[in-house]
């Protein structure tokens, strides 16, 4: 079990070579091997996070040579959420993929198992260096997914995507210069440890470049730009995983750095506020962009853009605290949060994917009828947007409760006042598309021609043509209605799962257990 | 914080249940006949969140129970489909959504924002007192629940919403949807009084109460006028909420609450009389344009006794119970002035009710002579049973309200109620004529919010399309703005 922590990043690695070789040789095969890796890789995720709770955190010295001169990975309370966050999305994302007919497609596997890995290794990375590694190969496979498709245009968002990602990487080491010109070590530990005595500009200058580096990542305004349009050039599988699973990592990254190796609430409160402000520009610009968009994975997107500000606020919140167990309070509901973004916008990504694929049409004003076309993927649809917009008694709520009333706390009433207008507003376009679906329209009824429904006559039913609709129907439907279910039962179940909620944000809300563990130990 | 506590009920609020139970049966049994058999679901969940707001011992259950109410709502009103009608429609053009859709878009989206206000309340609210207990409001949360609820029972000008839905759902879906969420809002801030009473509450419910009617006299829909009505009355109600918690005894607070949830109980058995016989003239008709109606006392008797009830109730006359609970609000109004709006509110609602009583019944067009259904079982039932229930009300006002106030129902107090009706009644037969036959339909401040929301999200949509452009050149520069304000703003501020 000593091993737990790098075999965390090896077994994706590993698998994922093992996909592509066995691509070449049996491409019907891949779909397993990759299903194969992503549980055994799912099942050790969970068994480290059970561990790291029970037990308390690992450290694991890469080849042997201890912290602040050899690289160490490091599983504490903070991680284990994520590892959770991780272990669900991969799984989760195989299985839809395998029964919609994705996972036919080699480099589909491939490159989710490697995304798999770049985002184990951010979870894990003890060092700032490794941490930047496991950005860039997250940054290469989070590109290919997106221009996966053989499409036209397809090509150009990938490519946007990785222009973007390459400031994002220039930025990051911008920092890091810094940070190493200051400290000279990378070990996000060891420059919490010496980090009061730095000059106050050059934290405030490699915090500023950090925010800007993974703000990139998890679509900061304005910096969010490449997220819509690449969203709706890849597949609904390959969205679901980046805006459910991969998002919540680079803001885990964020939270780590600014928390653990910058100690922004000791050495930088001025931070806060402005993290308030981004992350009202997100919740007011994601939703209004959400309010005028057309099209499904585009408006997805869009009101990821709007939760990314959500936690923002969220993380913004713990402005002017100084006990550590107040801290782990107000963190606890951006976290909330976190797990409740996760958990919604994958099942409504897989809810779009079931009515686009039925109606050949991802614009959302061609859905009529969508409620008697696809019952299951419109009820998961429904509860999850109420859960994504946070009606009662849904886990979305309760986040959004909390973390309005720590905000209030902290900056008074205007936050509170933008949250609700952000309520408002997405209930008014997820309430848009309910209408549409509900609307009593000619919904195709048999199997759909390939043609796209231009004006919602009915010119597309014919009854059998040769493009069908997959046939394993059944398990999609028990995950959105999974998902669904969970969305809505964890508002009054929140109980469940707060023992690792609660360890997660005690773990981030102070550095001094996170250095004891990644220097004490040895 | 727990999820959902009960809260004790008083007699009065225990009436309140009662009737919740009838209405809704009545409301469920009414939507239910309509042609979707599923939407009977939503129409239980409707009726079940009306409950939940009377139980509700926290803020959150409260939540809870508006947004029950408001997703329910919608799902009533999308089941049914809304004809066009020649009164206009007023929704805001969303997109190329069917009138049904527009409808129930525009009524959801009002109550959320409704609801986001009383969000903003209880986070206001918990912040001070750091419980979720319905204890008594902190002065910041008390404008903001004001707002909310001022949304919520459709106080003039935010009144836009509930002509609009009530004016055009069917006469069977509008018997619950009349129920419920409007008075549930009043209810909403009975129990959540501040401490030293709402401010300007009081003006503004009297105010309201007193010019709705002479807006419902102008109108020629059925259901709009009555939506009017509706209005004023619930106004009256939060003029009985709103005298709660001054600087008065603790009794005579008790006793403006009470009052105020006293009318609730009184005006929710009427309205929904009235509604139902709506109900059954329109059923009957075929319309609810009481410029083309009349002649309906010889062929619908029963509606007109159960009409005759309800106006009777509605407009405070003696022994109905709608003069119980408006001399009762009376007694706890000091105020002359208020005292004056609540009058010419009385005036203006007999106008108004007299106005769909003679239009209906004796109105200048002849009888339908096409051989329509005579009207449904339930319906035959529920209106005799309701006039019934105003009727015994009226005679034993304090088993319902708990409270016993003898100088209340006196003599003089009949008398003059029978004064001031008598004198209406008499100027509507001398101005009858003209008033039938004139048709102003006014839609006056229904469009304010509708046009803004209309024009604002045009302009969002534009502004919004503008930027969505992924232009890689202009990202360095944003980047490298954005950078620099982080440090800027970090570095400025210590």
């Amino acid at each position: 079990m000593n091993h737990l922590p790098v075999l965390l990043v090896v077994i994706p690695l590993g698998f994922a070579v093992l996909t592509s070789l066995v691509a070449l040789l049996k491409e019907s095969l891949v779909g397993l091997v990759w299903f194969t890796g992503a549980v055994i890789h799912a099942a050790l995720l969970l068994v480290t996070a059970g561990l790291v709770v029970t037990y308390g955190g690992m450290v694991y010295a890469v080849g042997a040579w201890a912290a602040p001169i050899g690289i160490v990975l490091v599983v504490d309370g903070f991680t284990s959420l994520f590892l959770v966050i991780i272990a669900v999305g991969h799984v989760v994302s195989a299985v839809f993929a395998m029964n919609e007919g994705r996972a036919e497609r080699p480099t589909f596997g491939v490159l989710m198992l490697l995304i798999v890995t770049a985002l184990s290794g951010i979870a894990v990375a003890g060092d700032l260096f490794n941490l930047f590694v496991f950005l860039e190969l997250g940054t290469v496979s989070t590109t290919a997914l997106i221009a996966l498709k053989r499409r036209d245009d397809v090509a150009v968002r990938g490519f946007i995507y990785l222009i973007y990602a390459s400031l994002s990487g220039i930025l990051y080491l911008l920092a890091v210069v810094v940070l190493y010109a200051q400290t000279g070590v990378l070990t996000i530990a060891a420059i919490s440890t010496v980090v009061a005595e730095m000059p106050r500009a050059a934290v405030a200058v490699a915090a500023a470049c950090f925010i800007g580096s993974l703000g990139i990542k998890f679509a900061l305004v304005p910096l969010h730009l490449w997220q819509a349009p690449a969203y709706q050039a890849a597949g609904s599988t390959a969205c679901a995983f980046l805006s459910g699973t991969a998002m919540k990592l680079y803001l885990c990254a964020l939270l780590r750095i600014l928390f653990h190796g910058l100690r922004v609430h000791e050495t930088l409160p001025a931070l806060f506020p402005t993290l308030l402000v981004l992350g009202l520009v997100n919740i007011v610009v994601g939703h209004l962009a959400g309010l005028a968009e057309p099209e499904a994975k585009r408006l997805l997107a869009y009101s990821g853009v709007a939760h990314v500000g959500y936690i923002l606020t969220g993380v913004a919140a713990v402005y002017g605290i100084t006990v550590v167990d107040q801290r782990a309070a107000v963190l606890l509901a951006a976290l909330i949060h976190i797990l409740m973004h996760s958990l919604t916008k994958t099942t409504l990504f897989f809810a779009f994917r079931r009515i686009t694929a039925r109606f050949r049409s991802s614009a959302l004003r061609e859905w009529r009828g969508a409620a008697r076309a696809e019952p299951v993927a419109c009820a998961a649809l429904f509860v999850a947007a109420l859960a994504i917009v946070g009606i009662p008694p849904t886990i979305g709520f309760f986040s959004k409760w909390l973390i309005a009333v720590s905000v209030f706390r902290a900056f008074g009433l205007i936050p509170v006042l933008v949250i609700g207008l952000g309520t408002i507003i997405s209930m008014i376009y997820y309430a848009r598309v309910a209408t549409w679906a509900l609307a009593l329209g000619d919904a195709p009824t048999g199997r759909i021609s390939g043609r796209h429904r231009g004006d919602g006559k009915t010119d597309g039913v014919e009854p059998t043509r040769e493009r069908t609709l997959p046939a394993l129907r059944f398990m999609p439907a028990v995950l959105m209605g999974t998902g669904a279910s969970v969305a809505l039962l964890l508002g009054p179940g929140l109980p469940w799962v707060l023992p690792l909620l609660e360890r997660a944000a005690l773990a981030i809300s102070d550095a001094e257990p996170y250095i004891a563990l990644v220097l004490g130990g040895g | 914080m727990s999820l959902l506590s009960i809260a004790e009920l008083t007699q009065v609020e225990r009436s309140l249940l009662v009737v919740f139970c009838l209405v809704g049966a009545i409301g469920v049994a009414s939507v239910s006949r309509g042609p979707g058999r599923s939407v009977t679901v939503a129409a239980l969940a409707h009726v079940v969140g009306g409950l939940l707001s009377l139980f509700a011992g926290d803020l959150i259950t409260l939540l809870v129970s508006w947004e029950i109410l408001a997703i329910s709502a919608f799902v009533v009103i999308r089941a049914f489909v809304i004809r066009p009608h020649s009164n206009g429609a007023t929704v805001a053009a969303v997109d190329d959504m069917d009138r049904t859709s527009r409808v129930a878009f525009h009524y959801l989206v009002v109550q959320i924002a409704a609801a986001v206000l009383f969000f903003v309340a209880i986070v206001v609210q918990y912040s001070y007192q750091r419980t979720v207990r319905i204890t008594a409001l902190v002065p910041a949360a008390s404008g903001w629940i004001i707002a909310a609820v001022a949304i919520k029972t459709a106080m003039i000008p935010a009144h836009g919403w509930l002509i609009t839905t009530y004016g055009a759902v069917p006469s069977f879906s509008l018997v619950l949807l009349a129920a419920f969420s409007t008075k549930v809002g009043a209810l909403t801030a009975a129990r959540l009084v501040p401490e030293g009473g709402y401010t300007g509450l009081v003006w503004l419910a009297a105010a309201v109460a007193a010019v709705a009617p002479w807006m419902a006299v102008r109108q020629y829909s059925m259901r709009r006028l009555l939506s009017y009505v509706l209005i004023a009355q619930v106004a009256m109600v939060l003029v009985g909420v709103g005298l709660s918690g001054g600087d008065g005894p603790g009794a005579a607070r008790d006793l403006a609450l009470t009052a105020a949830r006293f009318h609730t109980v009184n005006h929710i058995l009427y309205k929904t009389l009235l509604f139902v016989v709506a109900a059954m003239v329109m059923e009957r008709v075929g319309h609810d344009d009481l410029r083309y109606m009349g002649g309906l006392w010889r062929s619908m008797p029963l509606a007109l006794g159960a009409g005759i009830v309800g106006v009777g109730a509605g407009i405070g006359a003696p022994f109905l119970n709608g003069f119980t609970s408006k001399e009762l609000l009376k007694h706890v109004v000091e105020s002359p002035y208020i005292g004056v709006l609540l009058t010419v509110s009385t005036v203006g609602t007999a106008l108004a009710l007299f106005r769909f009583l003679d239009g209906a019944f004796f109105g200048r067009a002849s009888a339908p002579t096409a051989d329509r259904p005579a009207g449904s079982l339930w319906l035959t039932v529920s209106a005799p049973l309701l006039a019934l229930i105003c009727v015994l009300g009226g005679l034993l006002p304090t088993v319902v309200s708990g409270v016993s106030e003898p100088r209340v129902y006196s003599a003089a107090a009949i008398r003059s109620a029978m004064i001031l009706l008598a004198a209406v009644l008499l100027g509507w037969i001398g101005v009858r004529h003209s008033l039938l036959a004139a048709a102003p339909g006014s839609q006056w401040g229904e469009k304010a919010f509708t046009g803004l929301g209309a024009r604002l999200y045009a302009a969002v949509t534009w502004g919004a399309l503008g930027v969505r452009r992924a232009d890689p050149r202009t990202l360095v520069g944003l980047t490298v703005v954005l950078v620099v304000v982080v440090v800027l703003a970090l570095v400025g501020v210590w």
